[in-house]
């Protein structure tokens, strides 16, 4: 098998505040390949963000990330120089966020913003295209991601951009550089329904073109599907379960993901009360002892109160964090 | 070798065209933003717009305005009433009063712009610093901007200047040393909010540095609130040097200044020699000045603000 692109390994990522620390992730793992799209869900504050941030190396005081690797291409990010990590930054790994609105510099133009990365990185750090070519690759770049009369757009500003376009032109910046991974934090929460599934198959071509891995973050499912190789589901600072699209879709394992899929509504359905998860979410503060899930979940036995529980391998590269699949639970 | 002086000179030349283009380009969007709309309807704007350029223009121009040299004196010509020749009269020395009071805007203006310039460039970066650091670095900037607030400007500037001597130079550093604060406090204040916009987390996304960061990103966006500052702080400079000079702690005699000259007339503001004209029009004009630097910088700031816009 071959190395994979990124792996993430007992990371940890905690925000030290006065009335607590607030472990917001707390010991993640996972990988990505060459070329693959990994779904990361949850629910809102469970992590989902922090860990890409952290990814990044983009986490502010008072947050701190205290312990685990980040092997990108086989070096560990967390050990870089600043230095060396901005350089990686918008080249090899980038970032799409949530909101188009607000990611904009709303003083610049269009252009002007996407030629950033081109003349920070290609031009003034790598020498692969020269000053004068930047503005044919910004045009390339808007036609790229489907922005039409792209000749025109580039000298206008944000306010003059749809939300769809907006985003469409975040990416275009992000991917400038042709970034290997693209870690995209729910790219299409904040736009309309019908550009959202312009957005998706814009990152799905992205990826057929220039074979980037994407790490997409996002609460829908829906989206999860229609997206992903492969899914990680996180719940409180950790991942309960991870496997490929089809499997996870197909036969959840643990309590919180299938409670996830039940509350998700279906088109066509008889008619009845939509499922939720009783409880909240928990107190990243103090966290339940054991598995964090037990309060909300229906299978809890005494163990799960106690010990938290291990990654358990159920099936081929299907992974689960509960006790119920553990020989332990069926004496 | 000519030809390479023509080359260059031409290169130079596109660049000039270049940045008439850019200008043009600035001030026609300029005058389509919602601020510019707002100011051309605002009667404040107009008003102390008027005043604003009509003051600028007098300090320009003050040596065509004036019809008598401000400081020569002819003491056959003592304290003249108002006339076409001396419209503000002439002065216990026979100086014309009108042309030292256009000579005076001058100073003001001289004061207010070096004022400006002054405290802007020392609270300008150490705002965005410490706003953008955050930290023992804010902490740090933050307590001496507190501490420097906590004393009375004027009374600091006074003791600058009775211990290392007055002039127009002196008076503007005498009123920096506190003035700058303020400009800190505000550019911090702006820097925090902007600091957490996405498009600036964005910035970091691509690999930005700092540097580029706090001046291409985080400055054009907090420009606003600091161009309204910077209009409040002329009539605030004006006032101040001339309280300073009124005090006889500001610009020295042969320069012409408003607050002196209102000190040098006071005397006959009433008994034994009453000629209350000489300190009343040369006061009018200061009073209408500082007005219409509030009244513009009013509207400049409302112009900035949407919810006050309706």
């Amino acid at each position: 098998m071959s190395e994979p692109l990124l792996k993430v390994q007992g990371l940890k990522t905690y925000f030290f505040l006065e009335r607590g620390v607030v472990k917001a992730v707390d010991g993640v793992d996972f990988e990505i390949k060459k070329g693959e799209i990994l779904g990361l869900v949850g629910e809102t504050g469970c992590g989902k963000s922090v860990t890409a941030l952290s990814i990044m190396r983009l986490i502010s005081s008072p947050g701190k990330t205290v312990e685990g690797k980040v092997i990108f291409e086989g070096e560990d990010l967390l050990k870089k120089s600043g230095e060396a990590m901005r350089k990686i930054r918008g080249t090899k790994i980038s970032m799409i966020f949530q909101d188009p609105h607000t990611s904009l510099d709303p003083v610049f133009t269009i252009g002007y913003q996407i030629a950033e990365p081109i003349e920070l990185h290609q031009v003034e750090e790598q020498h692969l295209i020269s000053a004068k070519e930047v503005p044919k690759k910004v045009v390339e770049m808007l036609k790229l991601v489907g922005i039409p009369d792209p000749d025109h757009r580039v000298v206008e500003y944000p306010h003059q951009f749809s939300g769809g376009m907006k985003q469409r032109a975040m990416t275009a910046m992000m991917i400038s550089c042709n970034p290997s991974l693209l870690i995209a934090d729910e790219p299409t929460t904040a736009i309309d329904v019908t550009i959202q599934a312009q957005i998706l198959d814009l990152m799905r071509d992205l990826r057929r073109k220039l074979g980037t891995s994407i790490l997409l973050i996002t609460h829908n499912l829906g989206v999860i599907a229609e997206m992903c190789d492969r899914v990680a589901v996180m719940y409180a600072g950790n991942i309960v379960e991870q496997a490929d699209i089809t499997t996870l879709f197909g036969s959840p394992k643990h309590p919180y993901t299938r409670a996830l899929l039940e509350a998700v509504p279906k088109v066509g359905a008889k008619r009845r009360e939509l499922k939720t998860i009783p409880g909240m979410v928990p107190s990243l503060i103090t966290p339940p002892p054991g598995c964090k899930f037990h309060p909300r979940c229906p299978h809890a036995m005494d163990m799960c109160r106690e010990e938290f529980p291990q990654m358990i391998e159920v099936g081929k590269e299907h992974l689960v964090r509960c006790y119920l699949y553990s020989g332990a639970s069926k004496k | 070798m000519l030809d390479r002086i023509r080359g260059r000179l031409r290169t130079f030349e596109k660049e000039i065209v270049i940045t008439i283009v850019h200008i043009r380009g600035y001030l026609r969007r300029l005058q389509r933003s919602p601020a510019f709309r707002y100011l051309r309807r605002d009667i404040r704007a107009k008003v102390g717009g008027v005043i604003v350029l009509l003051v600028v223009f007098t300090a320009i121009f003050a040596g065509f305005i004036a019809r008598h040299d401000p400081t020569t004196q002819n003491l056959s010509n003592r304290f003249q009433g108002p006339s076409w020749e001396y419209p503000f009269g002439t002065d216990d020395a026979g100086r014309d009063i009108f042309s030292r009071v256009v000579y005076g805007a001058r100073t003001a203006l001289i004061i207010g712009t070096l004022l400006v310039v002054v405290q802007t460039s020392i609270g300008l970066p150490l705002g965005l610093l410490a706003g953008y650091r955050g930290g023992k670095v804010d902490n740090l900037i933050m307590r001496l901007v507190d501490a420097v607030l906590a004393m009375p400007g004027l009374i600091i500037a006074l003791a600058f200047v009775a211990v290392f001597g007055p002039g127009i130079y002196k008076v503007v550093l005498a009123l920096a040393i506190t003035g700058w604060a303020g400009c800190a406090r505000l550019m911090r204040g702006q820097t925090l909010a902007i600091k957490e916009e996405t498009y600036i987390e964005a910035a970091r996304a691509i690999g930005e540095k700092d540097r580029t960061i706090i001046f291409n990103y985080v400055l054009p966006n907090a420009i606003s609130p600091l161009i309204v500052m910077m209009t409040m702080t002329f009539p605030a400079a004006i006032l101040l040097s001339a309280s300073m000079s009124f005090l006889g702690l500001g610009v020295m005699p042969p320069t012409p200044d408003w607050g002196y000259d209102l000190n040098a007339y006071k005397k006959f503001m009433g008994d034994p020699m009453p000629a209350p004209l000489m300190t009343i029009l040369p006061g009018i004009v200061m009073v209408i000045t500082i007005f219409g630097f509030n009244f513009f910088g009013d509207a400049l700031r409302d112009a900035y603000d949407p919810r006050l816009r309706e």
